[in-house]
């Protein structure tokens, strides 16, 4: 059993992975900055039900998941989230990568920054209905192993790699939506290279950081 | 047994996740070694990982930090 003395120590430091991720669930800082804040305020009333030892992320992210769920999907206005239907195996790396002789020298991530910028990426997260979401946040980003990421969203393990397979193809199409339109309209301004000129996060929602507050 | 590049590339994602069984990842890993083809898919798709994962980073705002201190030393336990 945790001490609830203790919370604030052992629980502050995850404080930045659970804000990120609650970013991309509710896709808005104001609902994040709220979700968060109950999120800790849950944890730390139910401390005493915490196996010391046991992986406090995972139970942070439970939490957080739940409180997510119930509180805050309802309360959204929903932009419309497709189910784009089957993509095929290797689906981003056959169309854009692959092209060894174009790149000689440059680095897939160099290029990869080339094809889509910062914000079309979080948009293409965003974009991913919550059933796939979930689970590639939780892998992709926070590098939860599969038990783990059943546990948190108490599902088989089964449905989380089914959830994974389809949300990642679907994450990497979007990707490649954003690359496509990139190379068509090459000076449109949502292209940036340089990633340094975004503006501050936690800061307002700039013309560079277009749809981060769907409310709008 | 030799395995084809389908084969691997099947068990891309179960490999970059960590969650292949020790013998396919030795299968795989042998694999990359002799395979450009393939170690490029493979690299592509880890670097894309990383993409997302650095993007999707967000750094906290102070104010949410005092927020979320408040609301624990002024709750009831």
């Amino acid at each position: 059993m945790a001490d609830q003395a203790t919370f604030a120590d052992d629980a502050l430091p995850l404080m930045s992975s659970l804000y990120s991720a609650a970013i991309r669930l509710t896709r808005n800082r104001a609902d994040a900055e709220d979700l968060v804040s109950e999120t800790y305020l849950r944890a730390y009333r139910s401390y005493g039900t915490f196996t010391e030892g046991t992986n406090l992320k995972a139970w942070m992210y439970r939490i957080l998941t739940n409180a997510y769920i119930t509180e805050y999907r309802r309360r959204q206005r929903r932009p419309a989230e497709t189910d784009l239907g089957d993509v095929e195996h290797l689906f981003l790396y056959r169309r854009l990568g692959g092209d060894t002789s174009a790149r000689l020298g440059r680095s897939v991530e160099d290029e990869l920054a080339e094809l889509f910028a910062d914000h079309e990426v979080k948009q293409a997260v965003e974009d991913l209905p919550d059933y796939y979401r979930l689970p590639v946040l939780l892998a992709d980003v926070e590098g939860f192993s599969y038990s783990e990421i059943a546990e948190i969203l108490d599902v088989p393990i089964g449905t989380v790699m089914s959830r994974l397979h389809r949300g990642r193809k679907q994450l990497h199409k979007r990707l490649y939506d954003f690359a496509e339109r990139n190379r068509l309209l090459p000076d449109a301004p949502n292209l940036q290279t340089d990633n340094s000129t975004e503006p501050p996060a936690g800061g307002a929602s700039g013309p560079d950081d277009p749809g981060r507050d769907h409310r709008s | 047994m030799a395995h084809s590049c389908d084969d691997i590339c099947r068990d891309l994602h179960l490999y970059l996740d960590g969650e292949a069984t020790v013998t396919s990842r030795t299968v795989i890993t042998v694999h990359l070694e002799d395979c450009p083809s393939c170690a490029e898919a493979f690299h592509f798709e880890s670097q894309v990982r990383m993409v997302v994962a650095r993007c999707c980073c967000e750094p906290v705002p102070d104010s949410l930090r005092v927020r979320v201190l408040r609301a624990i030393y002024t709750a009831d336990p």
